[in-house]
């Protein structure tokens, strides 16, 4: 009897003991703060605030009481949450940091994420050299880094114009971009790394039509390139030029450039008042004959998805 | 007396592992241990886009492949904690399913993230106006890069799609998220 009882007691404990484990492992969560937020309006401004950058960057001081991170890394997560250093002096000490642990791939990378998160145009000149690192990673963040510090500043955006000393700072990217394209030893993620930030490091008509003609001349193209040929489009650059060669080339091309084309409307339809009315009609009659052409179901029915919303979008007035 | 004991322990463990089921609907978030170099233990979600796909941020080049789609069996790589969800997963006109939504947002954000393992608030990549004509219109757009961690991707997919911040500093306490109600088994 008094062994029954034993058992019993024995399964109850066990019992509560998964209850306890169970209610442990679900509800580890000390900061749930469940509001409704992030809005796709919140991400389209033209003019994105870098201290709205800074402040998102702020949340990793939560990171830091939990973990132990290496030295670099504390160093970085304790100027990225001082709130008390300017945007330009957290860029100085960023690239102080790069500087320190040169010989550390990660270092480097993460350092450059954070820094890229700064739209950094005072550092240009400090991560070009970045860009012939050993590591792909660095190259690629280094990459990164300056697509950022290509974008206009805060004061530019104000005046409503490039200034011609930032002009110069970018002149220079776009070159040391142009090196590395050219560089027969540049790798291939390397390469594709490059095609996606070539639009915001080198945005002048000579290198577009370089770069289209480049991917356009392939017989399959990456999402990277066919992204690039989307935004290239879509600011209203070589839209003939493009439109005819991707006529000629399969069906699985036209719908990456179609996909990625409605990809950008969809993120920011305000794109779509760049283009003359004749552009507008001519990209509409392209994609219109060119509906989605995959037999994989789910490929299909978001591709079709965005080729309909394309076509309402550019149909608008 | 050691045999009860011992019982004790396997009816406790089985309870866990019961509760790891697979995921059964998109939206379903899923979860796994993963350590990182230089950090330690960090933990891994990712999102359920489409039947046996999953969408997840992984550290991997900058803007080519830190956004990636893996099949189920992919993404339990390590010890899986199972998938949880919420009541209902809803999506965004003008999409016509969630997962429409979540393969598009993917597409869109993979060429220009990078992978952040500092931070767990999602930085998407955006579109900024790039050049003003003289009468201050803006004439051309272009991807200002951004960053996810994993978590940070799901919150994001989450907060784009209408379900709601799951909220959380680590992909652990973003998977106990009390929006999660519903623990698949």
């Amino acid at each position: 009897m008094k062994n029954s009882r034993n058992k019993l007691i024995f399964v109850i404990i066990a019992l509560g003991l998964a209850l306890v484990g169970l209610y442990l492992f679900t509800n580890n969560n000390d900061d749930n703060q469940v509001n409704e937020d992030g809005t796709k309006s919140e991400y389209q401004t033209t003019q994105q605030s870098v201290v709205s950058d800074t402040s998102d960057i702020k949340s990793s001081q939560e990171l830091s009481s939990n973990v132990s991170p290496p030295r670099w890394a504390q160093k970085m997560l304790n100027i990225l949450n001082n709130s008390a250093l300017p945007r330009e002096q957290k860029i100085d000490q960023l690239v102080g940091l790069l500087k320190e642990n040169n010989s550390d791939p990660q270092a480097l990378t993460d350092i450059m994420v954070s820094l890229t998160a700064l739209n950094p145009i005072e550092a240009a000149d400090e991560i070009i050299p970045y860009l012939k690192n050993g590591s792909p990673r660095v190259q690629s963040a280094a990459l990164g880094a300056l697509n950022n510090a290509s974008l206009l500043t805060e004061e530019e955006h104000q005046l409503k114009k490039a200034l011609p000393q930032n002009n110069l700072v970018r002149k220079r990217i776009a070159d040391a971009v142009n090196d590395l394209n050219a560089d027969p030893h540049t790798s291939d993620e390397v390469r594709q790394a490059l095609i996606s930030t070539y639009s915001s490091t080198n945005p002048s008509a000579e290198d577009s039509k370089k770069m289209n003609k480049n991917i356009l001349s392939k017989d399959h193209i990456s999402l990277n390139e066919a992204s690039y040929v989307a935004t290239s489009v879509l600011n209203g650059k070589e839209v003939s030029t493009t439109l005819d060669t991707l006529a000629s080339k399969d069906k699985e091309m036209k719908d990456s450039v179609i996909s990625s084309i409605g990809s950008n409307l969809l993120d920011n339809p305000n794109v779509v008042s760049l283009l003359s009315k004749e552009q507008r009609k001519e990209i509409y009659t392209f994609i219109s004959n060119n509906s989605p052409s995959t037999t994989n179901p789910n490929d299909f029915s978001y591709q079709n998805d965005q080729w309909k919303n394309t076509l309402n979008l550019l149909s608008n007035e | 007396m050691k045999k009860f004991l011992l019982s004790s322990i396997l009816i406790a463990q089985s309870s866990l592992v019961l509760a790891a089921g697979n995921p059964v609907a998109v939206g379903d978030v899923l979860g796994r241990d993963l350590s990182v170099s230089g950090f330690g233990y960090l933990g891994h979600l990712g999102v359920l886009a489409a039947k046996d796909n999953v969408a997840q941020v992984m550290n991997a080049t900058p803007y080519v492949n830190v956004v990636q789609n893996v099949t189920v069996n992919g993404f339990k790589v390590d010890t899986y904690w199972g998938a949880k969800a919420k009541s209902s997963f809803t999506w965004k006109s003008p999409y016509s399913s969630a997962t429409n939504q979540i393969n598009t947002l993917s597409n869109q954000q993979k060429p220009h993230v990078s992978y952040n393992l500092w931070s767990s608030t999602p930085n998407p990549a955006i579109q900024v106006c790039s050049s003003y004509n003289s009468s201050g219109a803006c004439t051309a757009y272009t991807w200002q890069k951004g960053s996810f961690r994993c978590d940070a991707f799901v919150k994001w997919i989450f907060t784009q799609t209408g379900n709601g911040n799951l909220g959380g500093s680590l992909p652990s306490s973003t998977y106990g998220s009390s929006l999660l109600t519903i623990t698949r088994t």
